[in-house]
């Protein structure tokens, strides 16, 4: 076929009439064009929103954290969350792409820019993006750690060690995610487009490895009478099950640190200075009379009376709302005071100490006054004995303060749900041809397939599917698709001593007999 | 500052004009129906948004080609980066050549599909030469088109021909 044949089939071809006509297309791109710069800010404020919810979270915290050293943390944090999404814009907006109309080697150039900004980004995700966070995540952490309590000290080290280590492992896993973007997806796409540069720019042929080519399909004719593969589909229902229980496993995690770091059990006053080292018999009248108007107040609900009672430091350090926080919860936590015994001994640095039975348990109150019978400092132990702890514990744990949190919890367990079905390459078919991905718009041929990994996270199992240049498809394969169907599928159609096959008893409902 | 509105009438009339020209290069860098359609939309697209900058009209046919053509070499790649570990998979672009490849005798329906295929086997900038030859643009054009150099043009469209010419007697080889 000469020169002139193939230009007359070319242009006199037959040719299918897209879908959208120019004048649907024109009423669509008026509104798409007056809508792009918007499109475009978009997506600045998706980080703008990201960005705000981190600092709205740890704005959050800043104001209750009590410890001035987790405050530093919470801001270290909202400091990372403002740079990182102004980094994120920045980068966006130096590299636009080239204008259409732009010659080939003009935009290629403008997108190979693009490429290596990208992956410069990408490669330096240590630096700007995790370890700020990182350390503003610790440093807030570990700065609530209740010092002046070894009781309390005994139970948040090995807690928040472990919440180190999870921290380290999102990280990890973050920073592992982005390298491989980089190495897989973005340092070939820089080579190859370096190649096409240097290709038009000197003439040289681009070499075959780097040529961007969509492969046609190379049928087997034996295979095209089972060509419809068998489907398998995962209802949002299914996936819910596994995710919601999953993330609202995170608020179980979560929740023992307010829980044992509460601050409301005590006020953390400062030693006193007029503080009263040892209850004499003669003074304890006047230790009773002041117990008693504490506890008749509390028991009225007037918490702006107790803090009548405080000597002016007290007063200072605890001002009326602070109080009335602090005596709410203990409201809230034991109830009414039925009655009080005392003063019982010595309690804390030494001050007399009362025995207040609640409605819902037992708490010693331990009092300092100074001369003038004002109160300069109170203290409330939490129970000495392990079941009194344990039963505190777990009225703490599930109080409605931290079922508040719940929902927003099931929220993200759906919301993960969503991103799984939506996003991950799950295998939707299998027929004699291959694996079809993305409902079914994809396809990896079995010939293709050289090697089969397993990778488990949790409960979703992952087939890591490996082509002989190394390039690899992760296909999820959870648990939920591990029915009969699927590997009846696989025994039909996968080819005899495909990798893949070593997996089937994954996809078994029941072991074989 | 925000470009001036584009001319409809301009647009629509430069559309129609080159439809099947567009079609063409759309079908030479997207193998099923809805990556040409997909394709043919961000044509149009970019075609839209840079209408308003064009002001030779003279060289409109040059221009739309840069836009096609940067915009279908910027699509593969995106889809490539995306997809490229699987491959694009249609039951009626199957079925057809299966049923094209079934038929004793050859028809243009098979040469034309064998030149599709033969040109789909080429890299993006040969591709580009080869679609821009077929539509019968003169090396300067070309050159214009992609900003090579006319002789640099010369020796990578003879380059790509001969290809061409390789892979399309491979498919007719029994």
């Amino acid at each position: 076929m000469n020169d002139d044949e193939l230009k007359q089939i070319w242009q006199q071809q037959p040719l299918r009439t897209p879908d959208a006509s120019p004048q649907q297309l024109v009423a669509a791109m008026q509104k798409h064009a007056s809508q792009f710069r918007h499109i475009i800010e978009a997506r600045d404020i998706r980080e703008l929103v990201a960005c705000a919810v981190v600092v709205v979270i740890f704005g959050i915290f800043f104001f209750n954290h009590g410890s001035q050293v987790s405050r530093l943390g919470d801001l270290i944090v909202i400091g990372s969350a403002i740079f990182i999404a102004w980094k994120l814009i920045a980068t966006r907006r130096e590299h636009r792409p080239a204008p259409p109309g732009a010659t080939t080697i003009e935009s290629l150039r403008v997108e190979l820019e693009s490429v290596r900004a990208q992956s410069r980004l990408l490669g330096s995700v240590l630096w700007w993006y995790l370890l700020p966070g990182f350390i503003g995540l610790v440093i807030s952490t570990w700065g609530g750690l209740p010092v002046n309590d070894p009781g309390a000290m005994r139970v948040m080290i090995p807690t928040y060690i472990v919440m180190t280590l999870v921290f380290i492992a999102v990280d990890w896993f973050v920073y592992r995610l982005n390298q491989r973007a980089v190495a897989t997806q973005l340092r070939p796409l820089e080579e190859q487009l370096e190649a096409m540069l240097r290709s038009a720019e000197t003439g040289e042929p681009v070499a075959e490895k780097h040529a961007a080519k969509l492969r046609p399909i190379v049928l087997s004719m034996k295979a095209s009478d089972k060509i419809k593969p068998v489907e398998f589909s995962v209802a949002f229902w299914q996936l819910a099950i596994f995710g919601v229980p999953g993330i609202v496993g995170f608020w179980f995690f979560w929740i023992p640190g307010p829980t044992f770091d509460d601050n409301a059990g005590k006020t953390n006053e400062p030693r006193p200075p007029a503080m009263v080292q040892a209850v004499f018999t003669g003074e304890t009248n006047r230790y009773s009379a002041v117990a008693m108007k504490v506890v008749e107040r509390f028991n009225a609900g007037d918490y702006a009376a107790v803090q009548k009672l405080y000597n002016s430091n007290m007063a200072k350090t605890f001002p009326p709302e602070k109080t009335a926080t602090f005596y709410g919860w203990l409201a809230t936590e034991f109830g009414r005071v039925e009655k009080f015994n005392g003063p019982t001994g010595k309690g804390y640095f030494g001050q007399s100490e009362f025995q207040l039975h609640f409605e819902h348990g037992e708490l010693p109150m331990s009092l300092a006054l100074d001369a003038d019978d004002d109160i300069s400092g109170i203290y409330f132990k939490t129970p000495s004995s392990a079941s009194a702890k344990f039963k505190l514990a777990v009225r703490h744990f599930f109080s409605w303060r931290h079922l508040a949190w719940l929902p927003f919890f099931v929220l993200g367990g759906l919301l993960y749900s969503w991103l799984m079905q939506n996003t991950v390459k799950r295998a939707v078919g299998i027929s004699a041809l291959g694996i079809h991905l993305r409902k079914g718009h994809t396809l990896i041929l079995w010939g293709e397939i050289t090697e089969v990994r397993l990778f488990k996270l949790l409960h979703i199992r992952n087939l890591e599917l490996v082509k002989e240049s190394g390039e690899q498809t992760r296909m999820h394969w959870t648990p939920l698709e591990r029915h009969s169907e699927v590997a009846a599928a696989v025994e039909k159609f996968a080819p005899v001593n495909h990798p893949i096959r070593k997996y089937l008893s994954l996809l078994r409902r029941t072991p074989p007999k | 500052m925000n470009p001036p509105p584009t001319d409809e009438h301009q647009f629509l009339q430069l559309v129609d004009g080159n439809r099947n020209k567009i079609l063409r290069v759309c079908r030479a860098y997207a193998w099923n129906s809805a990556d040409q359609d997909d394709l043919y939309q961000e044509i149009l697209f970019q075609i839209w948004r840079g209408l308003p900058a064009l002001k030779e009209k003279q060289f409109a046919n040059t221009w739309l080609y840069r836009v096609a053509i940067n915009t279908a070499i910027s699509f593969v790649r995106k889809r490539a980066s995306r997809l490229d570990r699987v491959v694009h998979f249609e039951h009626a672009d199957l079925t057809r050549t299966i049923e094209s490849r079934q038929t004793a005798e050859e028809n243009p329906e098979d040469r034309i599909a064998d030149l599709y295929t033969a040109i789909y086997k080429l890299d993006s900038l040969e591709k580009a030469l080869v679609t821009m030859f077929l539509e019968s643009l003169s090396y300067e054009q070309m050159a214009e088109v992609t900003g090579m150099n006319v002789s640099h043009v010369g020796v990578m469209l003879h380059r790509a021909k001969k290809k061409l010419s390789g892979l399309m007697k491979e498919q007719a080889s029994p």
